[in-house]
């Protein structure tokens, strides 16, 4: 099992951000309004078999 | 031997998902999955709500889609408002999927409703992760239940568009501290928009019926 991180694009300064503890402020500009890029997959990649 | 697969583990869910959404907007219905734990008051909440929508003008008609373990309790309570009220058990299913709401929804007089409110089961984690093909999620969390539920079970704040605090009644009887309750929320959400009512007493409910008319408005088409 591979955790991301959670990683958002902040729509004012176009900075990207890891967000720690559900704290969803950008750490460039401290900006809000913020897309989440990566981090709420959940995806099965691969199995593997023998 | 490794076999790519990469496919969504929500993929069929989320399919369902599309059809409830293409389902409701054709028929200009918007729906509004109503998540809590157990006992935050989520049916009291849709008890003072529901009627006061029906005396809007025109009238804002209201259907419900219940989840529950087990019992239709809350299907009879929300029933007796004169409303078509569905009850979901999930036996042992701690959350609402699409699957488990796309046949009664389709069984619902869909050209007479306005709005539907779902009513998922009582549980403040996984009914957050499935999407149902609503509008929007609105978190309801009671003063009983302590002021940082939100930090601990942050999922649902972030995904709610909505946090309703119930039972404000209750304030004046325990520690909640509703600076330090509403600090984490807009950490976790800065733009989620909230409401403090006793569903009980009735105080704050015309606010966030207010915001359910707006959302409806700005949604509809």
């Amino acid at each position: 099992m591979d955790e991301l991180p959670v990683s958002v694009e902040c729509l004012a300064c176009g900075a990207v951000s890891k967000i720690d503890n559900f704290e969803f402020t950008c750490s460039a500009c401290g900006g809000i309004e913020l897309k989440t890029i990566s981090g709420d997959e959940l995806l099965i990649d691969s199995m593997e078999g023998e | 031997m490794e076999i790519k697969i990469y496919e969504k583990v929500m993929s069929a869910n989320d399919a369902i998902a599309s059809e409830i959404r293409k389902l409701l907007s054709a028929n200009n219905i918007i729906a509004l999955n109503v998540i809590g734990s157990p006992g935050s008051g989520k049916t009291t909440v849709l008890e003072a709500v529901i009627p006061m929508l029906l005396k809007k003008k025109p009238p804002v008609e209201s259907a419900v889609i219940e989840g529950d373990l087990a019992t239709a309790y809350d299907a009879e309570r929300l029933g007796s408002l004169g409303i078509t009220a569905v009850q979901v058990n999930t036996g042992s299913g701690c959350h609402l999927d699409a699957n488990l709401i796309y046949k009664p929804l389709k069984e619902l007089l869909l050209e007479k409703i306005n709005i539907i409110f779902i009513e998922n089961v009582g549980n403040l984690v996984c009914p957050s992760q499935f999407d149902l093909g609503e509008n929007a999620k609105i978190a309801v969390l009671s003063v009983s239940e302590g002021d940082d539920k939100a930090a601990k079970y942050p999922l649902l704040f972030r995904v709610a568009s909505c946090v309703v605090l119930n039972k404000i009644d209750l304030l004046p009887y325990s520690n909640f501290n509703k600076e330090r309750f509403w600090g984490q929320v807009r950490k976790i959400n800065p733009n989620i928009t909230c409401f403090e009512i006793s569903a009980a007493n009735g105080e704050g409910v015309e606010e966030f019926i207010n915001w359910i008319c707006k959302y409806k408005m700005c949604n509809e088409k």
